[in-house]
This record gives structure tokens, C-alpha cells and sequence, in this order.
């Protein structure tokens, strides 16, 4: 993959911004060659593949759920609220990822209200446990009824409670 | 005349995810885009192996995994001295949106950023880019990767504000040098021609 190198050695005042620079490779570029085949018409192939992994993402994303459920019902007695809280995090960090890929944006947006409201913290208060069971209740209702695409008013509704909820234990009190 | 597509069956992939569905997800768009060679990895530390036994062409990585995540994956390629795959194109594929984390993982050497949700469009613009336009390779004490400039360096002349420019400002004092020399050979002659 290396190209040709180019080295300013600079010394004195340049020393400190000294930089090597290797030209870039078209290797890629002549193992894929242009086809035929009209773009489109893949990328619409691969939209039906992502569209039929989606029509299970439902109980997929359910069985994610029920596993968040039990991380967090085992958090207040953790003996490390942090390593704990960070596995919840990762958990709906999974969830916010995955949600909007396989067609259900409102999982994400829950899920990612739920990343905000754990990320930095230390230890779990009442209030953030709270929060967090209230974000929880929200993605069961998404997945389980389940709710694909953004909700519609329904979809706004619940996020506009979770803003609520999660303006109320920032941390700075905003 | 409608775009039409690159032929990826010759390039091999490897998807470094931690989510089973991702990595699914990541090789059906991939097979539906004309790839036939994927390998998958559940974390940095597995793709990492896998790829000191196996030629690699592209790597899609997610950010957040255990234990090697995809920002140690990348800095390690990247900067490991035994590292055979340096210059390698790697598209980071995460959750993570927020300018202050996409400019991280640029710092970190990542040579694309392709923000979830994934659409397949949205993967392939990325595939094409590293195929059809790589970028010159950088390597200063501070920094190993593909240069972080998208605009092309020889038609910008714009002022250099960022701190990656670094390698920006050592390039036009480069030229400006490689001109002066231009121009005194050019005196010499123009003087022994006289």
C-alpha cells in the first residue's frame, strides 16, 4: 500500500513541525474498476436485504431490552455503580445504533436520550434511577408494540416527556 | 448517463463490530453492493489478529467495543511499527455524531466517518471515496494518517486556522521553497546566458 515518501526533516525552528508524506495509493482503484451495472439499481438490492433483516428487528430488539431491564434492575445493589452504569450505557448505545438502521428512528432517539442521561456518571441517585426506568418503560412500548418510524404524535409525545426528564437531572441543573 | 457501480468482488472487507446485527447488517449491504470477500471481527483486538493472517483492503469499524475499541484499533494500525497495514482505508461506522467526536476519531487516523443509522447509499459514497480518491498519507510526531484536509491542497489557498494544518503549512513552505529554487536556477541561467 506504501506510495513514495517525502520527508521534511525541517531542523531549527521547523523541527517541531517535521512531517513525512506518502503519496496515496490507487491500488483499490484498479482491483474496482467501474461495471456496467447501474448504481442504483444495487443500492435498491441492498435496501431490500437491510428491509428484510428489519422485519425482524422488532423481537430482536426486544430480547436487547429485556436484557437492558435486567442490567438496570441489578444496579442499585452494584458493588461498581460506575462499571455498572457504563454497561448500561453500552447496552442502549447498541440500541441507538442499530433502531434507525432497521427502520425504527424512535428506538434510537429513546436510546440516545438514555446514552445522555448516563454518560460521566458514577453512581445512580433516585432520581436518575428514575430516569432511567422511565426511558426503559419508553423503548419496551417502541419494541414491543412495536413502533417503526418516528411515532408520528405519538412518537413525539414520548420524546417530549424524555426531554423533560432528562432536563431535570442534568447535571448542572439546566 | 446514470452512475454506475464499482466492481468490489476483487477487495476484501473486514467489519469490526460488536453487535452481531451490525455485522449482519454491514455484510448483506456489502454482498448487495457486488463484495464477495468479508471477514468479520467482534472487537479491535480480534480484527487486529485476523489481520496479521489475512490480506485486507477496507475495514468498516465500529467506535464502542471491548476490550481494544475502534479508536485504539485505528491508532494501533496506524502507528504500530509492525503494523503491515498502515495506509490501510479505515471508515469508522458510530454512533457517535457530535462534531467533538467525529474530529477525535479523524485525530485518531480514521480515513472516513459514516454516522449510524447506516443507509446503503450512505456506505457505498464512503467505499467509493477511499477507492476512488485517496488522500496522501501524513506522518508527524503528533499525528499518523491520511491527511485530514478534504479540500484539494493544491487549490486552496485559504487561511490555515485548524490545528491538523500543520501539515498543510510545512507543504506551501515546501513550494514556496521549491519555487525560490525554481526561480534562482531560473536567474542563474537567464545571468550565464547573458
Amino acid at each position: 500500500m506504501a506510495g513514495d515518501a517525502n520527508t521534511n526533516g525541517g531542523g531549527g525552528d521547523d523541527e517541531a513541525a517535521e512531517v513525512e508524506f506518502t503519496a496515496p495509493s490507487f491500488v483499490l482503484k484498479a482491483k474496482a474498476p467501474p461495471t456496467t451495472l447501474p448504481l442504483s439499481k444495487a443500492i435498491a438490492a441492498a435496501e431490500a436485504a437491510v428491509a428484510e433483516l428489519a422485519q425482524d428487528y422488532a423481537q430482536r430488539a426486544s430480547e436487547q431490552v429485556a436484557e437492558l431491564d435486567g442490567a438496570f434492575a441489578a444496579l442499585p445493589a452494584a458493588a461498581h455503580p460506575r462499571a455498572a452504569i457504563e454497561a448500561l450505557f453500552t447496552m442502549s448505545h447498541n440500541i441507538r445504533g442499530e433502531g434507525g438502521t432497521f427502520g425504527f428512528p424512535l428506538a434510537t432517539a429513546v436510546a440516545a436520550s438514555l446514552c445522555s442521561i448516563l454518560e460521566g456518571r458514577n453512581r445512580a441517585d433516585e432520581t436518575l434511577l428514575e430516569a432511567i426506568a422511565v426511558h426503559i418503560d419508553s423503548l419496551k412500548l417502541v419494541v414491543s408494540t412495536p413502533i417503526a418510524g418516528d411515532g408520528g404524535a405519538q412518537g413525539a409525545e414520548l420524546m417530549a416527556g424524555l426531554r423533560k426528564v432528562s432536563l431535570a437531572i442534568a447535571p448542572d441543573g439546566a | 448517463m446514470s452512475k454506475t457501480l464499482l466492481d468490489l468482488s476483487a477487495l476484501r472487507f473486514l467489519i469490526v463490530d460488536d453487535s452481531a446485527e451490525m455485522r449482519s447488517l454491514l455484510l448483506n449491504m456489502l454482498f448487495s453492493l457486488g463484495a464477495h470477500n468479508v471477514l468479520e471481527a467482534g472487537d479491535g483486538a480480534e480484527a487486529l489478529d485476523i489481520m496479521g493472517v489475512n490480506h485486507v483492503d477496507v475495514v468498516l469499524t465500529d467506535w464502542m467495543m471491548t476490550p481494544v475499541d475502534g479508536m485504539e484499533f485505528t491508532r494501533t494500525v496506524r502507528t504500530d511499527p509492525k503494523s503491515r497495514y498502515q495506509m490501510i482505508p479505515i471508515i469508522m461506522i458510530s454512533g457517535y455524531t457530535e462534531a467533538k467526536n467525529v474530529a477525535q476519531a479523524r485525530n485518531a487516523g480514521v480515513t472516513e466517518f459514516l454516522a449510524k443509522p447506516v443507509s446503503p447509499n450512505a456506505l457505498y459514497h464512503r467505499i467509493e471515496e477511499v477507492i476512488l480518491r485517496p488522500r496522501q498519507f501524513v506522518r508527524t510526531k503528533t499525528y499518523t494518517g491520511p491527511d485530514r484536509h478534504r479540500h484539494d491542497n493544491d487549490t486552496y489557498f485559504g487561511p490555515l486556522r485548524r490545528e491538523e494544518d500543520e501539515a498543510l503549512k510545512v507543504q506551501r513552505r515546501l513550494g514556496k521553497e521549491e519555487n525560490s529554487e525554481q526561480s534562482a536556477e531560473t536567474a542563474e541561467t537567464a545571468d550565464s546566458e547573458a
